[in-house]
C-alpha cells in the first residue's frame, strides 16, 4: 500500500516536472522567437531605409502611375515635386498614355467665378472639391487637347489655357489691339505633324471683314496664318453658338448662317476648306451639333420635338468616314451618354502637361471609352483653379 | 526538341553558380547578345548579385517553359503564368523588387522590368497619404510645416 502510494507520488512528480520543463521551454521559444523578429523587422527597415534606385529607374515607374497619384507625391519632398513639375516626365507620361490606350476621356464643363476657373468632370478616381461661388464672366471651352482645357471669355479678349489636374493656368498674351477686335469664334488643337499647339482665333476686323489669328507657342505671341495658306472660304461665317471641335489634326466649325457645309481649318498647313453635309443628313430639320468620337467627327440635330428636353439623346448619328463620306450609326452604339456639346464642355484626359509646353511629341485621340464599366458614375471632382 | 539541349553557366557577383538552358539565357537581352559574342561555357555577371540572380533565373525558367507549353493552350497558360507572375511579386520586399529592376534593367529583360516596376506603382497608389509614401519609399522630406501645409492644400483633391 504504502509503496503504491510512493510510486504514485513519483509518478505525479514526474509528470509535473515534465509539464513544467515544456511550459518553461515554451516560454523560452517564444521569447527566442519575438527576439528574431524584431531583428529580422529591424534589418528589413535598415534595408528599406535607403532604397536606392537610381533616377532613371525611378521614372520607370513614375510614368505608370495615375496622374492622381503623381499629384499626391508633390507633397513627399521639394525634389519630388519637381521631378513631377518638369516637362520630361510629363512627356514621358503621355507617350505612355497614349501607347498603352490607358487613358479615359472624360467630360469636362468650366464656369467662371471671380478670380478662378470652376472646373468639373467624371473620373473613376477622384473626390468633390465643394465650388463655392457662383459663375460669373460666361466662359466658353474652345476645346480641350492633351489634358490642356482651353478657354475663353465671351465679354472679353482673355484666353486662358489650363491643365486641371496640375492646377497650372496660363492667361495667353492678348492679341494687338484687342478693342477693335470682335470676336467670333476660338479653337484649340495641336498639329499632328509637329506637335505644335495651337490656338485660332476669329475676329471681325476693320471694314467688318472675317480675320483669323494663330498664338504661336513657339513665340508666345499672336500672328496671322501662314501666307501660303490661303484666305478664308468666301460667305464662312463660324457659328458663335456652337463650339469647334478638333479631331486628327483639324479644327471643324459649324457655320453660322448655312447648315449645308462645315469649315474645317488644317491646323498643320492652316488652310481652311469646307465640308458638304448631305440631304439626306436632315440638317433643316432642328438644332445641329458636332462632336468628336474615336478620332471621327460626328454630326447629329435634335429634332425640335426634343428642344426642351436635354435628357433625350438623338436616334442616330452621322460620322465623317474616310473619303469625306458619312455614315449612319445609331446613336445607341456609340455606347456613350452625353458628349460635350455644350458651350462650357469638352472631352478631357488626365494628363501632366503643361500650358506652357509649346508642343507634345504625341496625342491623344479622340474619345475612348475606359475599360472598366462606363456605367458607373462616381460623384464629380469638382476644382476650383485661381487665375493671375 | 528533345535534342540535347546547350547548358550555359551564370555566375554572380559572389559567385553563385546557376546552370541554365540557353533558351532560358535568350529571355535576356544583354545576356543573349553575349552568349553569341563569346561561346564561353561560363559567363560572369558582376552586377548581379546570387540572391537576385536566382530571382531572375526562376522568373526566366518559368516564362520560358509556359511560352514553349503555350502552342496548344495559350489562353490558359497565359493567365497561369499571370497568376504565377502575381505570386512571384507577392513574396518580395520592397528592397529585393528595386535590386531586381535594377537587375532587368541591366540584363535587359523588358517583361521582368515592367513586371517590377508596376509593383512598385501599384505599392506607391496604395498608400493613403504622403506620409505613408515616405515611409514606403524611404524618402525623407525637406519641407517646412508651412510649406508643406501649402503644397497639401493645393493638391488636397488628389488625397482621399
Amino acid at each position: 500500500m504504502a509503496l503504491s502510494m510512493v510510486k504514485l507520488v513519483e509518478v505525479k512528480r514526474k509528470k509535473w516536472q515534465s509539464k513544467i520543463k515544456g511550459q518553461v521551454l515554451a516560454i523560452l521559444g517564444r521569447v527566442l522567437l519575438a527576439c528574431r523578429k524584431k531583428q529580422e523587422r529591424n534589418q528589413k527597415k535598415q534595408e528599406n531605409a535607403n532604397p536606392s534606385l537610381p533616377d532613371d529607374l525611378v521614372e520607370e515607374i513614375l510614368h505608370r502611375l495615375p496622374v492622381k497619384t503623381l499629384v499626391r507625391l508633390k507633397s513627399v519632398s521639394k525634389e519630388w515635386k519637381s521631378m513631377m513639375e518638369s516637362s520630361y516626365l510629363a512627356e514621358r507620361h503621355l507617350r505612355c498614355l497614349v501607347l498603352e490606350k490607358k487613358y479615359e476621356e472624360m467630360k469636362i464643363t468650366v464656369q467662371k467665378s471671380k478670380n478662378s476657373l470652376c472646373v468639373k468632370f467624371f473620373s473613376k478616381c477622384g473626390r468633390v472639391v465643394s465650388c463655392e461661388g457662383s459663375s460669373e464672366g460666361r466662359v466658353r471651352v474652345a476645346g480641350s487637347c492633351n489634358g490642356l482645357v482651353c478657354v475663353h471669355e465671351l465679354d472679353s479678349v482673355n484666353v486662358y489655357l489650363c491643365n486641371p489636374m496640375t492646377g497650372v493656368t496660363r492667361t495667353l498674351t492678348p492679341p494687338p489691339d484687342h478693342a477693335n477686335y470682335n470676336k467670333v469664334s476660338v479653337g484649340f488643337g495641336i498639329d499632328v505633324v509637329t506637335g505644335t499647339y495651337k490656338v485660332v482665333l476669329f475676329y471681325y476686323g476693320f471694314f467688318r471683314l472675317l480675320e483669323t489669328l494663330v498664338f504661336d507657342f513657339g513665340t508666345s505671341k499672336w500672328r496671322p496664318r501662314h501666307k501660303t495658306a490661303g484666305p478664308i472660304p468666301l460667305s464662312c461665317v463660324p457659328s458663335r453658338d456652337r463650339n469647334p471641335v478638333f479631331v486628327n489634326g483639324s479644327l471643324f466649325w459649324l457655320l453660322e448662317n448655312d447648315s449645308s457645309e462645315i469649315l474645317v481649318l488644317d491646323l498643320h498647313t492652316e488652310m481652311f476648306r469646307t465640308l458638304s453635309t448631305s440631304n439626306d443628313m436632315g440638317v433643316l430639320l432642328g438644332d445641329i451639333y458636332i462632336f468628336s468620337f474615336e478620332n471621327r467627327l460626328c454630326f447629329f440635330h435634335f429634332r425640335q420635338i426634343f428642344r426642351f428636353m436635354p435628357a433625350a439623346s438623338p436616334d442616330y448619328v452621322w460620322v465623317l468616314v474616310e473619303d469625306e463620306r458619312w455614315e449612319r450609326i445609331t446613336y445607341r452604339r456609340l455606347g456613350i451618354r452625353n458628349p460635350p456639346i455644350s458651350l462650357d464642355s469638352a472631352w478631357f484626359s488626365q494628363t501632366l502637361v503643361s500650358p506652357y509646353q509649346s508642343s507634345s511629341s504625341t496625342c491623344i485621340i479622340g474619345y475612348r471609352q475606359s475599360d472598366g464599366d462606363t456605367r458607373v458614375m462616381d460623384a464629380p471632382i469638382e476644382l476650383m483653379i485661381p487665375l493671375f | 526538341m528533345e535534342n540535347e539541349k546547350k547548358m550555359i553557366t551564370l555566375k554572380s557577383s559572389d559567385d553563385v553558380t546557376f546552370e541554365v538552358e540557353e533558351a532560358v539565357v535568350l529571355e535576356s537581352q544583354f545576356l543573349s547578345h553575349l552568349v553569341q559574342d563569346c561561346p564561353a561555357p561560363e559567363h560572369k555577371i558582376k552586377e548581379v548579385t546570387g540572391k537576385i540572380l536566382s530571382k531572375v533565373v526562376e522568373y526566366c525558367e518559368k516564362h520560358v517553359v509556359v511560352v514553349v507549353d503555350g502552342g496548344d493552350s495559350s489562353s490558359s497558360s497565359g493567365d497561369d503564368l499571370k497568376k504565377w507572375d502575381d505570386k512571384f511579386i507577392k513574396e518580395m520586399d520592397l528592397s529585393t523588387v528595386y535590386d531586381l529592376i535594377a537587375a532587368a534593367n541591366y540584363l535587359n529583360i523588358q517583361a521582368l522590368l515592367d513586371l517590377m516596376c508596376q509593383r512598385v506603382a501599384d505599392v506607391i497608389t496604395a498608400c493613403k497619404d504622403h506620409k505613408e509614401i515616405r515611409e514606403t519609399l524611404g524618402i525623407v522630406s525637406d519641407y517646412t510645416a508651412e510649406e508643406e501645409a501649402e503644397v497639401l492644400k493645393e493638391n488636397e483633391w488628389a488625397f482621399d
